[in-house]
Order: structure tokens, then sequence, then C-alpha cells
């Protein structure tokens, strides 16, 4: 019968050195399967006189609870080698490209006005739109623009061959989204703010910056007492919104007809903060649109008492501040319906 | 406009550098484009705004705005004319007959030389931008440029009969003008005429017959206002615009006149010599007198939102040359006539703020209670929309709103449905757009240039005529396309699928009906659909005709859709409520169905979904096919059917009964129907 502990470093041995599972698993049998080694040990201990079987039996049983730990450990050691080499078989170039889902997408100018929307009703203003073919009443008239008024002259305007509709006018593609401050003062009490996206049309030759068609934003806000001071907060915040970062903005006079006084509206420029670059030709400053505070002829126009209601009106281009957020040259590009342009965004 | 630095120098003495000059008036006044040296002086490009061309178009005015913004004084004394002995009335007599001639006005001259100018005034004219021509035309033109007032100078000598008349022109009538082109004119335009011709289009310019030419010796000098509106009509009409016809259009003060008149007188003596005749005629009927405007300083404060104290108010004024005294709580202002800009008590707030600068004004939250905006239900489904088909793998585009005959002719519309353009750009663009779908093959055949495949999408406005009016909708339009398509793929299938999902995304119960009649359509006439909720059409969708898909030059295929959005958005979506799910586990069955070629889906599918009855929970058509295997003219149907009840485990029993009795239906519903 042979040594214990020469039986214990054989079985030892051979766990340790099992490559496989398989060989695992015969180590096993040969030391204690039915008819192992040590098993056969024990087995014989029953002929041995007592006292020798109790020592014989407590050693033999230490030795299979070693070999038991071992085995155990070892099982563990070689599934995890089994199981990288059959992950490691499926083991794919994460360089290779994805496989991709058709992308949609919205258009640059769908993304800045939803961004200004949301800014703005932010700030408590309503989202209002109005027709793109207008009446001349709605689109001059009423915005104290009579016919003959020089101030016609400030907007080429297309005008839609049809007669006049006796009591509006004209049919015309509307110059701005002004005429939406008279449909709705005329069915609103104020205090009210309300913005207007939409689409605008000028008669005019198109190059880089201009183009038939663009997309203004117009606001509206009326009360008792609301004055430039507040126009100022209102659009500085807005700005400030828009292009997450600080913006000083400034006011210079300037004449519409529908707004008593009138400013155009200045933003200290984006790419040198008004130390004068190319982009705002060296003045420091970014026209961004025009403004002013809602003239008296119109309020009674849109039905309205002059004597009991003031407020701000402004607008500005959005292509023109989506041009300068994404840095596109081209005017044109918004309405090219290429998809290379498009995309980018 | 442009203006002389050194000019406005001698006219306010204490003038600030051109730079410091040209950011003033912008932050105060008017936008300075551009400052630019020429020689020894300096032009700044001005833009004068419209309102302020009767006061500030001149050097004077502007010069009296810019001591005005400084605070400074300005302006030198005019010396007075020296007359001579004989009257301008004993040569000339004048008649006004018509009331858009406010004001006219003249001064003769005898024994002038006409040559060329002095370098002085000829390099101010130039640095200006006018062309000296002579010492005459010369000196009305920098007397122009001096105070905003055109005047013009006729040959004496050639005015028939002696006599001026200002009356509208005849129909007909014709001019010839200083620019060698002939007008004809109408009742609405107004002349200057002598006994006879039209001698100038009064306000606009002058013409050839009595203009000023070397031999010219005697001089009348016309200073006149005459009504903007009729002025500027005129001009519209000819498609003729002058330096004159701009200041006159706007409306200019009827006191203007005289100073300029006299100041001609002076200046041309000084450059031609000669006597100026003594007196002047002046036909002046209704005097315009200053105007009285009450202001209220709270009201100033409250709509600039500043804290001015009265006295700031009224030194402002006054530095404008207004006259302002306290009357109790309101301040008296009187507007000096040149002001025609200032009309109201609006108009004094515009002065002081810009005096005051509007820089200087804090920006100031403003108070009151923060009412969440109310949703506009219309705007707010359509940007639901777009994210919708965004997700659907749609690119939006913007399109132009305007499209061509060849568009029209294309889908196969009438231009006389269309709002036709009086003054189109371009030919492609002479009419609103009546749908998106022309845009939207424009764009697909371009894209598919260099894409093998396109899907986009547009929501936007479209117009069609209503009698006098214009009906105006939102439409939602899309378009699939792509360069080549395999045989058995069909892409109106995957636009309506792409659809389906949308609508059952937005909660409407939309269905496809067959396009009754297809005609002219832009749609194949046999692959494209109505859309509908309930009865209601709200769109179209289909693969797009061969013969459209032609005329865009376009290859492959595509399949286009366009949507009412305006419908959609007054649509009331399914209220969305919980209905719970059954614990019991569901039994599929597949069954088979060879049916003749023209047997639709539906018909067959009506039959088991009504043979089924409650326990039959859902029905899909798994598979469709045609060819080899199978008789000629049949084709084979495969549902999928899912029953489930809610109470209990279904037996197999039970739904053999159900399969059973759909088979019987279905082989009972027609003979060339076959279960398998």
């Amino acid at each position: 019968m042979q040594n214990f502990e020469e039986l214990k470093q054989e079985a030892l041995g051979a766990i340790r050195g099992a490559e496989r599972m398989v060989d695992l698993r015969d180590a096993e049998v040969k030391y204690l399967g039915r008819s192992g080694k040590l098993t056969g040990i024990l087995r014989g201990l029953k002929d041995l006189p007592e006292a020798e079987r109790k020592v014989k039996g407590k050693e033999a049983n230490t030795i299979r609870v070693i070999l038991e730990t071992e085995i155990a450990a070892r099982t563990i050691a070689l599934e995890k080698v089994e199981e990288d080499a059959k992950l490691s078989g499926k083991k794919i170039d994460i360089t290779q490209p994805g496989i991709k889902h058709r992308r949609g997408g919205l258009h640059p100018l769908t993304k800045l006005r939803r961004e200004a929307e949301q800014i703005f009703s932010s700030l408590g203003f309503e989202i209002v739109d109005g027709p793109e073919v207008e009446y001349e009443w709605y689109n001059f008239d009423a915005l104290n623009i009579p016919v003959y008024h020089p101030a016609r002259d400030m907007q080429d305007t297309f005008w839609i061959r049809a007669d006049a509709d006796p009591k509006k006018g004209r049919l015309l593609p509307r110059t701005h989204t002004s005429p939406v401050q008279i449909r709705f003062m005329e069915k609103h009490q104020p205090p009210f703010r309300i913005i207007v996206p939409g689409r605008v049309f000028r008669h005019e030759a198109s190059d880089a910056s201009h183009d038939i068609q663009f997309h203004q934003l117009e606001g509206l806000m009326i009360g008792r007492d609301i004055s430039v001071a507040h126009f100022k907060h209102i659009i500085g915040s807005f700005f400030q919104k828009l292009f997450k970062r600080e913006v000083v903005i400034r006011l210079r006079p300037s004449y519409f007809p529908f707004t008593e006084p009138s400013f155009e509206v200045d933003m200290s420029c984006l790419v040198c903060d008004g130390a004068g670059c190319s982009v705002c030709k060296q003045s420091g400053w970014l026209e961004m649109g025009g403004a002013g505070m809602v003239h008296p002829h119109v309020f009674k126009a849109a039905g309205l008492n002059p004597k009991e209601w003031q407020g701000f009106a402004f607008g500005f281009g959005i292509d023109r501040v989506a041009m300068m957020k994404y840095k596109i040259p081209d005017i044109r590009l918004f309405y090219s319906g290429d998809i290379r342009f498009l995309k980018q965004f | 406009m442009k203006f002389s630095y050194n000019w406005l120098k001698e006219l306010v003495p204490k003038l600030p550098k051109p730079d410091i000059l040209a950011e003033l008036l912008t932050m105060h006044a008017f936008e300075v484009e551009n400052v630019g040296r020429v020689g020894k002086d300096y032009v700044l490009d001005v833009k004068i705004l419209p309102n302020r061309i009767a006061d500030a178009s001149g050097h004077w005015g502007l010069a009296r705005d810019i001591a005005a913004i400084t605070g400074t004084g300005a302006m030198a004394k005019t010396k007075t004319v020296k007359e001579g002995k004989r009257s301008l009335g004993d040569v000339i007599k004048v008649e006004v007959k018509t009331p858009l001639c406010r004001r006219y006005a003249l001064r003769g001259m005898m024994g002038v030389r006409v040559k060329e100018s002095p370098g002085w005034m000829r390099e101010r004219l130039i640095a200006c931008g006018l062309r000296p021509i002579n010492n005459i035309v010369d000196a009305t033109n920098y007397v122009m440029l001096e105070t905003g007032q055109p005047l013009h100078a006729f040959d004496a000598d050639k005015i028939g009969g002696k006599k001026i008349i200002v009356r509208m022109a005849r129909k007909g009538e014709k001019i010839a003008a200083l620019d060698d082109k002939t007008y004809e004119l109408d009742e609405s335009m107004m002349v200057i005429a002598d006994a006879e011709h039209a001698m100038a289009l009064a306000g606009i310019k002058g013409g050839e017959d009595a203009g000023i030419s070397r031999d010219t010796k005697h001089v009348v000098i016309e200073a006149a206002t005459f009504d903007g509106s009729a002025i500027r009509m005129t001009s519209q009409k000819l498609m003729l615009r002058t330096d004159a016809s701009m200041r006159f259009s706007v409306g200019l003060d009827p006191n203007l006149v005289s100073e300029a008149l006299e100041r001609a007188a002076l200046l041309m003596q000084e450059v031609a010599g000669g006597e100026v005749l003594r007196g002047r005629v002046d036909v002046y009927p209704k005097r315009v007198s200053e105007r009285k405007i009450f202001l209220r300083p709270t009201y100033v404060n409250s709509v600039l939102g500043t804290a001015l104290r009265d006295a700031e108010m009224t030194a402002i004024l006054k530095r404008l040359g207004f006259g302002a005294s306290k009357q109790k709580n309101i301040l008296a202002v009187t507007v000096p006539t040149r002001r025609v800009d200032v009309t109201m008590e609006e108009d004094l707030i515009e002065e002081i703020g810009r005096i005051y600068g509007l820089e200087h004004i804090k920006s100031q939250h403003p108070l009151g209670e923060l009412v969440p905006p109310a949703e506009n239900a219309s705007l707010a489904m359509q940007e639901r929309m777009r994210d919708m088909f965004q997700g659907a793998g749609f690119q939006e585009v913007y399109n132009y709103s305007f499209v061509g005959e060849k568009d029209i002719a294309a889908v196969g519309d009438n231009t006389d449905e269309y709002l036709q353009l009086e003054n189109p750009t371009r030919p492609e663009f002479t009419y609103m757009r009546a749908s998106l779908g022309a845009g939207l093959l424009k764009n697909a055949a371009e894209n598919i240039k260099h894409e093998d495949a396109v899907r986009l999408f547009e929501i936007g406005h479209v117009f069609r005529r209503q009698g006098l009016a214009c009906e105006e909708h939102a439409h939602a339009g899309g378009i699939m396309a792509e360069t080549s398509i395999q045989k058995e793929r069909a892409l109106f299938f995957e636009l309506k699928g792409a659809l389906s999902s949308f609508f059952e995304a937005m909660g409407m119960d939309a269905w496809f009906d067959d396009v009754p009649a297809p005609g002219k359509n832009v749609l194949h006439p046999h692959r494209s659909a109505l859309i509908k909720i309930g009865e209601e059409k709200i769109g179209v969708m289909g693969e797009v005709h061969p013969r459209v898909l032609a005329a865009y030059g376009m290859s492959g295929v595509a399949a286009l859709f366009e949507l009412d959005a305006d419908m959609l958005g007054h649509i009331r979506q399914k209220e969305m409520e919980f209905r719970p799910i059954s614990r019991f586990p569901s039994v599929m069955r597949d069954i088979a169905l060879l049916v003749p070629l023209d047997t639709r889906m539906v018909e067959v599918e009506d039959v088991i979904e009504n043979t089924g009855g409650e326990l039959l929970v859902d029905t899909d058509l798994v598979d469709m096919y045609a060819g080899p295997e199978l008789p000629d003219d049949k084709k084979n149907f495969a549902f999928r059917l899912v029953f489930q009840a809610k109470d209990r485990t279904l037996t197999d029993e039970e739904v053999n009964a159900i399969m059973e009795k759909i088979t019987k239906t279905l082989e009972a519903e027609s003979p060339e129907w076959e279960v398998r």
C-alpha cells in the first residue's frame, strides 16, 4: 500500500497537470472514483485495528478534502480557459462599419426655429402663425404703409395677378411676418406675448445672402406699460440663450412705418466679441433685425385703443441667424434640397 | 447719401473726427455705411432714413442734427441777395392749376455766362456723387446738396409765351427729357409747361427744350414743393428715378423753398455773374405752419423705460430746434415745419430716446404674472409629424413656394387653379405651388444622381385660386426614390408601410382606398391610393407615374405621398386607454389559400375576420406567392391567425372548430378559392 504523502503528491500532480477538462475528470476518477486509489485505501481501512483505522481514516479523509478542493479550483480554471477559447473563436473586427438604420433628419431652419421657439416659450411667448399669401391691407395698409408711401419701396414685393378685393386690396406673397400682428390683435385682447415664425417673400435678385424667399421670426409683446427697456431684456436673454454665451445688444435709431420709435438691433460679433473682424466687417457688431414700439396707427388698424396699450414688436431673419450659427456661406443652400448639405445638421 | 466732411466742418466748427462722427451718427441718427478719403476731404456715406429726407438730406440739415447730438452750436448765417432794378414779375407769369403743387416759386437772373463751375464746386459735387455739367446746373445741384431742396433752372428765352403753367399732363402728351429719352405721359402726371409745351416733368426731370445751354443768357430758377405720392407714382409709372424724385416723393417742407431759392440766386450770381431780378414769383396757397404737440413726460418714461426729468426732455427738444414749454404736467412742444416726420407724441419720444442715447436705457425684466403660453394645436401637430417622418428615415427639405408652367403640366394640373405672379423673377417661378409634389420630384431627381436611395419630406403651405381669394393649406408630403428595384419589391408597399406606422404612432385610424377613375394624375393609375380617416379624404399616395418621372428626367422608381396637415391637425386623436393583457396563452394557426390572381387580400381577410368571432384576435398576411409551382392563374395567400380568450386557456378542440368554420366559409365564398 502506498504511502499517504506520496499518494497525495501524485494526485495533486495529476490534478494540477490536467490541461483539459477530460484530463481532470480522469484524474478525479483515478483517485476519488469508485475504484479510485484513495477510495481503495478508505475501503481497506475496515480491516485494520480500530486505533490504526482511526488515525489512518482521519488522514485519508483530510487528503480527500484537499483533493476535492483542488479539483474544484482546477475545474473553475479550466472552464474559464475553455470559455475563453470558445469566445475568442467568435472574435470580430470591431473596426468594420456598423449596420446602419436609415437615418432621417430635420432641416437646419427647422432646428433653429425650434430652438428659438423653445427659448421664447420659456419667456412666456405663444407661437402663432398666419397665411403666406396675404392681402395688401394686412401686409401694408394696416401696418401704416398706405399706397404710394415710400416705405413700400423698402420691401420689393411680388404681386399676384388678380383683381383686388374691394376691402382688403390685392393679394401678394407676404413680404414680412408682421401682418400676423394685425390678425392676432384683431382677435385677442392684451396683455399678450407672441412670436410668429414664418416664410416671407421678396422680389429681388438672389445671391449668397439674399433669396426670393426666407424665414422671419416676428415677436409682439403688448401690455399697459411695456417699454424699450423690457425689449432690451427679452431680446438680450433670447440671443444669450440661443448662442449659449454672453452677448451685448445695442439698439440704433431706425425707421419702420409700423413702429415708433424704431430701432435696428445689433449683437456683439460672435467671432471677435466686438474687436472687429471680417465677419462683422470690422465693426464689432452683427445686424440681427429690426424692432420698435408698436405705432398707434397699427393698434387702431387692429381695433385696439393706443391710449390703453403699448408694447414692442421685433423681427429677424431665421435664415440669417442659422447661417451665423452653423457657419453656412450661402442662403440658397437651404432651398437646394441637396441631402449632402441637409444631412450635415 | 454722400456727405462731405469738410463741408459739414464749415457748418459745425467743433465737428468730431470722421470715425467718431460716423459712430455718433450711427448711434443717434443714421447709419454711416462707409467713410472714405477723397483728396483732402472725407466722404461719409450716410443712410438717411426715409422719413428724415425732408430735413436731413442736405448738409445744412445733417449739420443741424450733428450739433444736436454733440450739444454744440452750428450754422453760419447766409448773406442776402442783391437785387437789380428789373422785376421778375414783368418777365414771367406763373399759373398753378393743380393742388398737387403745394408751392411754386421762381427767381430770375439776366446776363449770366454759362461755363464750367469753379474747382471747389466741382470737387464737392463729385465727392457727393454728382456729375458737374455747367455753372448754372451745378449751382442748383450744389444748393440741393446743401439744403435738400431740389431746384431746376430754365432758359428764360425758351419759355414760350413767357408763362409757366403747372398742370397735369394731357393723355398721350410727350416730353423729351434731359436724359435723351422721350416719355409718354398721362393725366396723373404733373408737368411744368410754358404756354404750349411741357418743359419738365414736375419734380422728376427737366426737358430738353427749355434746358440750359452754352448760349443761355437769362435763367429762371425754380424751387417748388410737390405732393410726394404723386411724384412717387409718376416716377414708378415711368420707371424714372432721379435724385429729385427720390427727395420729393417722401414729401418736403414747403418752407424750405424760400431759403433754397435765395441761396441759389446768390450762388449763381457768384459763379455765373449777371443780375438778379427784383422780387420772387411765389405761389403758396396753403401756408404750412409749426405744429404743436402735447407731450406727457410720464408717457415718455413709460415707453422708453427711463426715469428722465422734465428738464432733460426739454433740453433735448431745444437742442433739436423744437420749442418746449411746461404746462402743468405736460410739455407743449412746437415742431419746426422742416420736421415733417414729427406729427405725434410717439415721434417726440423717438427724438428724446435717440438723443438721450438708446444705449443708456437699462434692460428691465418685464413684471407681471408669467402665464404659460397656449399651445397651437395645428402647429404642434406639424412638429410631431416632422419627428415621425424623421424617425422613419425621411430627410426634411424646404422647397421654393413657386413653380413654373412645366411643373404644373408635369403633375397634370391646369394653370387656371394656380395663383400667378405678376412680376416673377424667373419663368420657372411664375406660380404659387398648389402641392408639394413638384418640389419633391425635383429634389429626388437631383439627389438620386449621387445616392442609391432617398427619402425626403416637406411640410409647407400650398395655394390654390378660389375666385378672388386664395385658399391656403399646410401640406405634408414625401417621396421615396431608388435608382433601381428588385422585381419582387414594390415601392408602393414600402411607402404604405411607412405611412401605416406613421398613422398608428399618431393614434389615427387611417385606411387606404381605391382612387376613383384615375385620369391626369401624377401617380401610377394602378399603384396609388387615397388615404382616408373615416370617410374623409386626407391625402393621396402611390408610385409616381412613369410619364412624370420622365418629365423630371428621373431614372429609377419613386413613390410619393401628400397629406393635408391642416386636416390632420383637426382630427381628434384616439384616446389611449389601457386594455388588460390576457393571462391565458394564445394559440397560433396558419391557413393557406389558393385564389385567382386578381383576388384582393382584403376580400379574403374580411371573410376570415368576420367568421373568426371574438376569439380571433389577430389576422396577419405572412406570405403571398405566385409562381411556377402554382397553376398559371392562381396565387397563394398564407395567413397567420392568433386566437385568445380573456378568461380561459383555449383548447385545441375549440380552435379546431373555429378553423374548420373559417375553411368552410372561405371555400363557400368562391368556387375558385381553395384552402390548402
